[in-house]
């Protein structure tokens, strides 16, 4: 009897010695070869004793396509394209890595579709591995080429007022003056550095070649959004869908626009996260449906909508469009409010005020009610009458006078009132007309009207000295 | 006897006129056939970079099998014969007097290859490449890219995006004329 007592405690024993050793690797995961690798890393001193540097390896892409195995990619691919894709996952592995989770790599458009270009193109270059060949590139893809399978989006797109993005700035003596005088201080070579890390970033530039085919660094790398390209080609449908993934479900969320339209002059992503709509994306936006086709993403894929729902989208009966300034009824970012009445996408008024406006109804009808929407229309529509009548127009009765007597600076820059005018229609007064029209309370008043009321009064006081002492003061 | 020979000119006529007709359609159809060709079309000196670049581009032949499209393939109208007898006249005897009327030296080839849409034309592209319109996804370049058109969403035609098509790297043999 004790002997079998004796061999049932050995037993006992062996089983929790085992399950003790089972358990340990799930108590301290340090024994797999990641993290030690990780654990070595971040403590040298353990690892290597000897040396005091510290070794981190970092992957280059996360989702790296070359990580454990090349990528051979051969469905419906021409030849060259095929090459491609065989150095560059290695020598861009983001960009294949795009590629490979986009629509276009489902459908087979590679490399050569867009980047493809005849000989006798002016932007026409090769690389060492295509000297030889009759195939020729360029970095540059102009919106005429993203046209060639998706002409009603570009068409749309060159109505807009996004097609004048940079063709505006282009026209403008006041704007030149304004970046290579002002803000260039007429530096002997560097006076276009703002103008290049600035505005060309979102409004675009004529990109300019060197005499290999290949882009002036002046002018490129470019995400503005009004972009000339060297074949006459006006935008940049990689402003929305950045590359190589061309998503839509990114050209939909409120992020794509808010590289640019935000700020201090038109804070229209602040607006959206400040107004309702932007609250509820922000509490639940993450568990929406972005990506349902075209046309057909409707409310119940999302429950608040984004900027491209109510500006782009095909809601309801709307039909989608790549014509930002179809839905609009003023024009909120000049001098003074005006309804939109033109047909020509270089004018300020581009669109039609009528049409917009019963479209944007139609839009905010998918979910709200008609007296819901005419209401939030009638507060909005007061708030621009309040600052044209109000503001605008009493700032530039006073900056005329002034001018027609001889009572302003010749730089507009060092003249307080030129300042304060340029602010209460640039700034503040963007500000309040477009936080009303879009329901951003804190922009319509705390960074709108509120300011506006001060800016004149100082304004006022400024003309009044003028006037009085018909002297500009001095500081 | 009398009634014998007058049957036999009218039956000489008939034979006389069918013969005829027979050969005037083999005349007519063999000129139209020679005027379409870029042999034809070369012996117009100013044509020579358009004929060169051509026999460069998959359409002069440059393909494996060798096959060819004529000028008048493309650059005239194949809506209708009449539309096409009448394109075909008219462009010729145009470029007739432009070549004997102008100096033909000063002419802008890359101005009027930004305007190409008014003289290559669709019905041309379409009489060839008919099967496009049947493509389907399993072709999903020739598909996809081909949907608006087909569709009638976008008044683009052919040449609009097929700048080069029939004249391959035409800029290089303008410059090089």
């Amino acid at each position: 009897m004790p002997k079998t007592k004796f061999s049932w405690f050995v037993i006992l024993v062996l089983v929790l010695g085992i399950g003790l050793v089972a358990c340990a690797p799930q108590a301290a995961p340090a024994t797999t070869s990641q993290t030690e690798r990780t654990e070595s890393a971040l403590s040298p001193a353990a690892a290597q004793p000897v040396s005091n540097k510290i070794v981190v390896e970092v992957d280059r892409n996360i989702s790296n396509v070359n990580a454990n195995s090349s990528l051979a990619v051969s469905r419906n691919l021409d030849e060259v394209s095929k090459e491609c894709i065989s150095c560059h996952q290695d020598e861009t592995p983001g960009i294949v890595n795009d590629w490979r989770e986009s629509r276009h790599g489902h459908v087979s458009v590679s490399c050569l579709d867009c980047h493809g270009v005849e000989k006798d193109a002016p932007n026409a270059t090769q690389h060492s591995s295509l000297v030889g060949t009759d195939v020729y590139i360029s970095v540059l893809v102009p919106p005429s080429k993203c046209a060639e399978c998706h002409p009603a989006e570009t068409e749309d797109f060159d109505h807009s007022g996004h097609h004048r993005a940079a063709l505006q700035i282009e026209g403008k003596d006041a704007m030149q003056t304004l970046m290579f005088v002002h803000e260039g201080q007429n530096h002997p070579e560097v006076s276009g550095a703002s103008k290049a890390t600035g505005c060309n970033q979102c409004h675009g530039v004529r990109i300019e070649l060197d005499e290999t085919g290949a882009p002036t660094p002046d002018t490129w790398p470019v995400a503005g959004i009004g972009n000339i390209y060297p074949d006459g080609s006006v935008g940049n449908c990689t402003v929305c869908h950045t590359r190589h993934k061309f998503d839509i479900a990114e050209a939909r969320k409120p992020e794509a626009c808010a590289s640019c339209h935000l700020g201090p002059d038109h804070p229209d992503i602040e607006i959206y996260e400040n107004s309702k709509h932007g609250q509820i994306y922000a509490a639940e936006g993450e568990t929406w449906k972005w990506d349902s086709a075209p046309d057909a993403w409707e409310p119940g894929d999302y429950r608040a909508p984004t900027c491209a729902t109510c500006h782009m989208s095909g809601i309801g009966e709307l039909s989608p469009t790549h014509n930002v300034s179809e839905r609009l009824y003023w024009n909120l970012w000049g001098k003074r409010s005006a309804p939109r009445n033109s047909e020509d996408p270089m004018s300020a008024l581009t669109g039609n005020a009528e049409e917009g406006r019963a479209k944007m109804e139609m839009v905010c009808e998918s979910c709200h009610t008609p007296r819901h929407t005419a209401g939030f229309f009638k507060q909005g529509d007061d708030a621009i009458k309040l600052y044209n009548e109000s503001y605008y127009d009493p700032a530039k009765k006073m900056l005329d006078d002034l001018k027609e007597k001889g009572l302003l600076k010749k730089n507009p820059w060092d003249d307080e009132f030129q300042i304060l005018y340029y602010h209460l229609w640039h700034h503040d007064g963007r500000r309040a007309r477009q936080g009303a029209m879009m329901g951003g309370p804190d922009w319509a008043h705390w960074h709108g009207f509120f300011e506006l009321q001060q800016k004149l009064y100082r304004m006022q006081s400024l003309y009044n000295y003028r006037i009085e002492n018909n002297a500009i003061e001095t500081p | 006897m009398k009634k014998t020979k007058r049957v036999l000119y009218v039956l000489g006529a008939i034979a006389g006129l069918f013969v005829f007709a027979i050969a005037s359609w083999v005349f007519i159809e063999a000129n139209i056939d020679i005027t379409s060709r870029p042999t034809f079309c070369v012996s117009c000196h100013p044509m020579e970079p358009m004929v060169a670049s051509y026999h460069n581009s998959v359409h002069g032949g440059n393909n494996p099998r060798g096959v060819t499209a004529d000028c008048t393939d493309c650059h005239v109208t194949h809506e209708n014969l009449p539309a096409h007898i009448l394109g075909k006249a008219r462009s010729g005897t145009h470029d007739f007097w432009i070549m004997y009327t102008r100096d033909t030296s000063k002419l802008d080839w890359e101005a009027k290859r930004l305007r190409r849409e008014e003289y290559v034309y669709d019905s041309g592209c379409l009489t060839c490449h008919q099967k496009l319109e049947k493509a389907t996804s399993s072709n999903p370049k020739a598909f996809i890219a081909h949907r608006a058109y087909f569709r009638g969403e976008t008044d683009d035609h052919c040449v609009t995006c097929h700048k080069h098509v029939g004249h391959k790297d035409i800029s290089d043999y303008l410059v090089q004329n």
